[in-house]
C-alpha cells in the first residue's frame, strides 16, 4: 500500500512545521500510557512474533496436520493477546484480515483454497507472491481449514497442500515480524503512542488521545467479543447458529473468548490509574462462567440450555464494560469517541 | 417614545440588517457544531485557517447547518428526531428565529437554501404516513412555513442543489418514530428502500435512483456535488456488519451509478459506515470519513481508490484549498489530502458529524 507510507512521510513533515503541541499531560495519564504501551502492547507484539516463528519452523520441518496443530494453538493464543489492538502496524496493509479473516460469511476461504489447490497456483513458491495472494488463503483461518477440515487435511508431505501450509505459516511469521519491527523501532508505533504530538511519526496530537485510542481498543474488543464471538453462534432463540462460532473447527471458540477477556483485563489493569475492584470481579466472574461451559466449539449453542449459558456470558460482558467505564475511563477522563459511538 | 423606538427598529430592519454580509461575520469559511466540556452545544464559525471566529449557543445537540448564500445567516438543525432549527445571525452570534417542525413532522439534521436564499427547504419525516417530505420556509416572511412537498422516499436526510437548481435528496430509507426508542430506533430495516431523488426547482420528481436489491439496506445519507454536477453520496450499511459493501456512490443524471470500493481489507476497516462526504477543494477527488473505522477514504471522480488517511473518530469533512478540512470528536480540525496536518486543536470540544463549507467562499 503505497499510500500509507506516503501518508507517514507527509505527516511527519507537516507536523514538524505546524501548530503548538498539546501541553504535557498530568501524571496519571502519562503513567497509564507508559504502562499500557510498555507492559501490555510490546510484550503482546513480541509473543506473536515468537509464536509464529515457532509455527513456521515446526511446519517447515513437517507440514502434516498432526505435527502442526500444537504450534497452531500456540500462535493463535498469541494472536488473541494482540488482535484487539486495531492500530498502527497491526491494522496497516490490511494485516488484521490477512492474519484472521473471520467471520467468513460467504465461505470465501474453502472456495478459494479449493481453487488454489486445484490450479496448483504458483503463489506458494515465493513469500513475495504469497504476500499478495487472496486474504482468503492466508492467515489463521485458512490454516485452520487446512489442518482441521476433512475436505483439506488429508494431504501428503511435499504435496501442493503441504507447500501451501508452509507458505501460510511463513507469511504469518513475516507479518508478525514486520509488526514487531514497526512497533518497536525508534520511530515506531510504540513511540507514536508514547510521545504523541512529539513522536517521530505522530498520529495522536496529545497523550490524552493516545490513552483514548487504547481505551477505545479495550472497549471495542469486548463489544466485538459479545457481538461476534458470542453473538454469532447464539443467533436468535428460534434460530441459534452454532456453525457460526469462531474457530470451531479447531475447537477454540470458548478458548478465544477466555483469552480475549484475559487480554482485555491486562490492558485494563495497565490503563487503570487506581484499583478497579468491580471490574476485577466482573472479569473473574465472566472468565469463570466461560470456563464452566466446557464447550470448546460452542456446539451447545444449538440447544436452549447451552445457548442460554453462552448468552449470559455476553450479558456479563455488557456489565463488565460499565464497570470499566467507571473505573478506567472516567478517572482517566476518556470515553468512547463522540462520532464513532453515535453516528447519523 | 414607543412610536419613535418602533420607527427606529423598523428603519434598522429595513436598512442596516439587509446590508450585512458574510464579511460582517468575519468572513467565516466553515460552520460546524460541537459539544463542549460543560455538555453545551453550539454552532461555530471558522475562518479559512480553521480558527474559531464566533460561537452561537444551540439549545440541544446539532447536526448540520445550512448557510445562506449571501447573508451572514445560518440555520442550525437539531439532530433527528429534533423538532427545532434555529436561524443564527453569524455576525452577532445571536439566534434570530426559531423554526419548529409542524405537528407530525421532525427534522433530519439537514437543510438547504434555494431560490437565491429566498426559501429554506428541510428534509423531514412525516411519521404518521411513513413518508419523507421537504418543508418549505419563506425567509422574507420571518421563516414562516409556506408549504411541503414529497421526497418520494422514506427518511430523507441530506439535500443539495445542482447548478441548474435541480434538487438532489438522499432518501435514507429508514423509518423511525419519535415515540419509539427515543426516536432513533430503526423500524423497517428489512424493508428499507433508500434512493436518490432528483426534484426540479419546482419540486417535481424528475429521476429516482434505487440501488440493486442486495444493497437495499445501504442507507444513502449524505451528499456532495462535484464538477459537472457529479453527485457523490455516502452510505451507512444497516445489514450484517460483517458484510463488506460499497459506502460511496457516484452518479450523474441519466447515467449508471458507480459504487467504488477500496481493496477488501481497507473496505472492511470502514465498518460499514460513512459519516460525511466532500469533494476536495480543487474538485480533483472525493472522500468519505468513517469515525468508526478511524479513517478517510479518497476516490478519484472515476471511482478509482486513491488511498486512506487514518484518524480516530474523524467525521466532519468539507472542501478546503486543494484538499479537505476534517474534524473529529477530540477537538481537532485537520487539513487533509494524502496525509493530515492539524490546524487547530481545542481540547474538550467534540466536533459533531458535519462541517459546512460556506458556498460563496468555495470555488
Amino acid at each position: 500500500m503505497r499510500h500509507l507510507s506516503a501518508f507517514c512521510v507527509s505527516l511527519g513533515l507537516s507536523l514538524a512545521l505546524s501548530v503548538p503541541l498539546a501541553p504535557a499531560m498530568a501524571a496519571p495519564l502519562d503513567e497509564a500510557l507508559s504502562r499500557a504501551v510498555n507492559q501490555h502492547t510490546i510484550p503482546a507484539v513480541d509473543r506473536f512474533d515468537v509464536a509464529t516463528a515457532f509455527l513456521a519452523d515446526v511446519t517447515e520441518a513437517n507440514c502434516l496436520p498432526g505435527n502442526v496443530k500444537p504450534a497452531y494453538d500456540v500462535a493463535f493464543d498469541a494472536w488473541m493477546g494482540l488482535q484487539h489492538l486495531h492500530m498502527g502496524p497491526i491494522e496497516k496493509n490490511g494485516r488484521i484480515l490477512a492474519i484472521a479473516f473471520w467471520p467468513d460469511k460467504k465461505g470465501m476461504i474453502p472456495r478459494t483454497l479449493s481453487g488454489y489447490i486445484a490450479d496448483q497456483d504458483p503463489v506458494v513458491e515465493t513469500p513475495e507472491a504469497f504476500a499478495d495472494a487472496s486474504i482468503a488463503v492466508r492467515g489463521l483461518f485458512a490454516l485452520e481449514y487446512m489442518l482441521f477440515d476433512d475436505q483439506f487435511d488429508g494431504y501428503a508431505e511435499d504435496s501442493y497442500s503441504c507447500h501451501l501450509v508452509q507458505a501460510i505459516t511463513h507469511d504469518l511469521h513475516r507479518m508478525a515480524a514486520e509488526i514487531k519491527a514497526e512497533w518497536n523501532a525508534p520511530d515506531g508505533f510504540a513511540q507514536t503512542l508514547l510521545m504523541a504530538g512529539e513522536a517521530p511519526q505522530p498520529l495522536y496530537l496529545s497523550q490524552e488521545e493516545s490513552v483514548q485510542a487504547l481505551y477505545t481498543m479495550l472497549m471495542a474488543s469486548l463489544e466485538n467479543t459479545k457481538d461476534q464471538r458470542i453473538g454469532r453462534p447464539i443467533g436468535t432463540f428460534d434460530k441459534p447458529r452454532p456453525e457460526r462460532a469462531e474457530a470451531r473447527r479447531s475447537g477454540r471458540s470458548e478458548r478465544n473468548v477466555i483469552l480475549q477477556l484475559e487480554a482485555a483485563r491486562d490492558l485494563a489493569r495497565n490503563l487503570a490509574p487506581g484499583e478497579m475492584p468491580l471490574s476485577e470481579e466482573a472479569f473473574a466472574k465472566t472468565i469463570a462462567l466461560t470456563e464452566a461451559l466446557n464447550d470448546p466449539s460452542f456446539a451447545g449453542a444449538g440447544d436452549p440450555m447451552g445457548r442460554l449459558k453462552i448468552e449470559i456470558i455476553g450479558q456479563n460482558i455488557t456489565g463488565l464494560m460499565g464497570n470499566l467505564a467507571n473505573e478506567v475511563g472516567a478517572p482517566l477522563g476518556v470515553s468512547a469517541g463522540f462520532n464513532s459511538s453515535d453516528g447519523d | 417614545m414607543s412610536t419613535r423606538r418602533n420607527f427606529l427598529k423598523a428603519a434598522l430592519a429595513a436598512t442596516l440588517v439587509p446590508r450585512l454580509s458574510w464579511a460582517d461575520a468575519g468572513s467565516p469559511a466553515f460552520l460546524g457544531a460541537a459539544k463542549d466540556t460543560n455538555g453545551d452545544y453550539a454552532l461555530y464559525g471558522l475562518d479559512a485557517a480553521a480558527q474559531i471566529l464566533f460561537r452561537a449557543p444551540l439549545p440541544a445537540r446539532g447536526h448540520a447547518a445550512a448557510a445562506h448564500p449571501t447573508k451572514p445567516e445560518a440555520v442550525a438543525f437539531a439532530r433527528r428526531p429534533g423538532t427545532f432549527a434555529v436561524v443564527v445571525n453569524c455576525a452577532t452570534g445571536k439566534i434570530t428565529h426559531r423554526l419548529d417542525a409542524p405537528e407530525g413532522r421532525h427534522f433530519m439534521g439537514h437543510g438547504l437554501f434555494v431560490n437565491d436564499g429566498a426559501l429554506l427547504v428541510t428534509p423531514e419525516n412525516n411519521y404518521a404516513e411513513k413518508k419523507g417530505v421537504l418543508g418549505i420556509w419563506d425567509r422574507a416572511k420571518n421563516y414562516a412555513r409556506v408549504g411541503e412537498v414529497a421526497t418520494h422516499g422514506i427518511g430523507p436526510h441530506d439535500i443539495r442543489a445542482l447548478s441548474d437548481g435541480t434538487l438532489v435528496v438522499a432518501n435514507g430509507g429508514i423509518f423511525t418514530h419519535p415515540d419509539i426508542g427515543e426516536g432513533r430506533q430503526k423500524l423497517n430495516i428489512d424493508e428499507m428502500e433508500p434512493s436518490l431523488a432528483y426534484l426540479s426547482a419546482s419540486f417535481a420528481l424528475e429521476e429516482k435512483l434505487v440501488l440493486a436489491p442486495e444493497l437495499h439496506q445501504n442507507s444513502i445519507r449524505h451528499l456532495a456535488i462535484g464538477a459537472d454536477d457529479q453527485v457523490a453520496f455516502a452510505m451507512q450499511w444497516e445489514g450484517d456488519e460483517t458484510e463488506v459493501v460499497p459506502l460511496i456512490g457516484l452518479h450523474r443524471r441519466g447515467e449508471e451509478v458507480r459504487l467504488p470500493e477500496a481493496d477488501l481489507a481497507e473496505q472492511y476497516a470502514m465498518k460499514g459506515y460513512a459519516g460525511s462526504i466532500a469533494f476536495a477543494g480543487d474538485g480533483s477527488e472525493v472522500a468519505i470519513t468513517s469515525p468508526r473505522g478511524g479513517r478517510m477514504h479518497r476516490f478519484a471522480p472515476d471511482g478509482s481508490f486513491l488511498g486512506a488517511v487514518l484518524r480516530g473518530d474523524i467525521c466532519g469533512l468539507a472542501p478546503m484549498g486543494e484538499g479537505y478540512l476534517g474534524s473529529d470528536g477530540f477537538g481537532a480540525l485537520l487539513a487533509l489530502k494524502e496525509g493530515m496536518s492539524p490546524l487547530n486543536a481545542v481540547p474538550g470540544l467534540a466536533w459533531d458529524n458535519h462541517l459546512v463549507a460556506l458556498p460563496s467562499l468555495v470555488a
